[in-house]
């Protein structure tokens, strides 16, 4: 895959999980969520740190957790919406502006 | 009498043809009832294999459930088992009932499934070095997660087993 079709690949990620069409969920790895998708394929994205610096990394594995695919192109802002996904931050903030 | 007896006579001079139309009656009566019991069987068969399935789910819930009160416990090793056996329940339930799922149900088994791997990780390095004390709530929030998925899985394949029933 080159760099482009993995950028076009995380960007459709982006876009589905803005619309809910894929919902997320934090795993037991700090800064790790999980998703999976058409019955087949799981995605986490995490992010994490080397010699200080922060990368966002992105990993597709099939129904057996082989490794498929393995991107850094464009994971930060997927590692973002996933993350207010999986916290369900959209739901939390509604809710105190309803309630408080 | 006189159509009685006529009747008789009927039957007696064309026997062959009466016998063959009665002979052709049965088969059909015969025919129908095997359809009914066959597809009685079906249904006993594919109601059998949906109890199932709630049952391996149900099963995989008991798992996460204890496999909480081992981590409070911090007994590591018995945390990994029973991760273990939760994980081999949701490949099951994938890999027998995979056809029987809605595809919204098949991905929150996998993504359980996923989640229970990070903890089985974390277990594992929690049975050799002592795990820190966000490490061991990360665990049990991943746990609760799983749980949760599986719950909905669970939901999904009662509502599959009242509707056939």
């Amino acid at each position: 895959m080159t760099k482009e079709e993995e950028r076009k690949f995380v960007n459709h990620l982006i876009e589905a999980t803005r619309s809910g069409k894929i919902d997320w969920s934090p795993t037991a790895v700090k800064d790790q969520f999980a998703a999976s998708v058409q019955g087949k394929y799981i995605i986490t994205v995490t992010k994490g740190w080397e010699e200080d610096e922060v990368y966002f990394e992105l990993k597709m594995f099939d129904q057996k957790k082989r490794d498929m695919l393995e991107t850094y192109q464009g994971v930060a802002e997927l590692f973002q919406v996933a993350r207010e996904r999986g916290l369900r931050v959209d739901e939390a903030v509604t809710d105190i502006l309803e309630n408080l | 009498m006189s159509i009685i007896s006529s009747l008789f006579e009927f039957v007696r001079c064309n026997w062959g043809s009466v016998a063959s139309v009665l002979g052709l009656l049965l088969s059909v009566w015969v025919l129908v009832i095997a359809i009914k019991v066959k597809q009685a069987t079906q249904q006993i068969a594919a109601m059998t294999r949906r109890k199932a399935l709630a049952e391996e789910l149900t099963e995989t819930s008991a798992s996460i459930l204890q496999m909480g009160s081992w981590t409070r416990a911090q007994k590591w090793d018995v945390v990994s088992l029973k991760t273990e056996e939760a994980v081999s329940h949701c490949n099951i339930a994938l890999t027998r009932w995979g056809d029987v799922l809605p595809e919204d149900a098949k991905n929150d088994l996998l993504t359980a499934s996923q989640i229970l791997a990070t903890i089985l990780e974390l277990a594992t390095k929690g049975s050799i070095n002592r795990l820190s004390t966000s490490q061991r709530e990360s665990v049990s929030q991943a746990q609760s997660d799983a749980n949760t998925l599986i719950s909905r899985v669970l939901g999904h394949a009662r509502k599959i087993e009242e509707r056939s029933s």
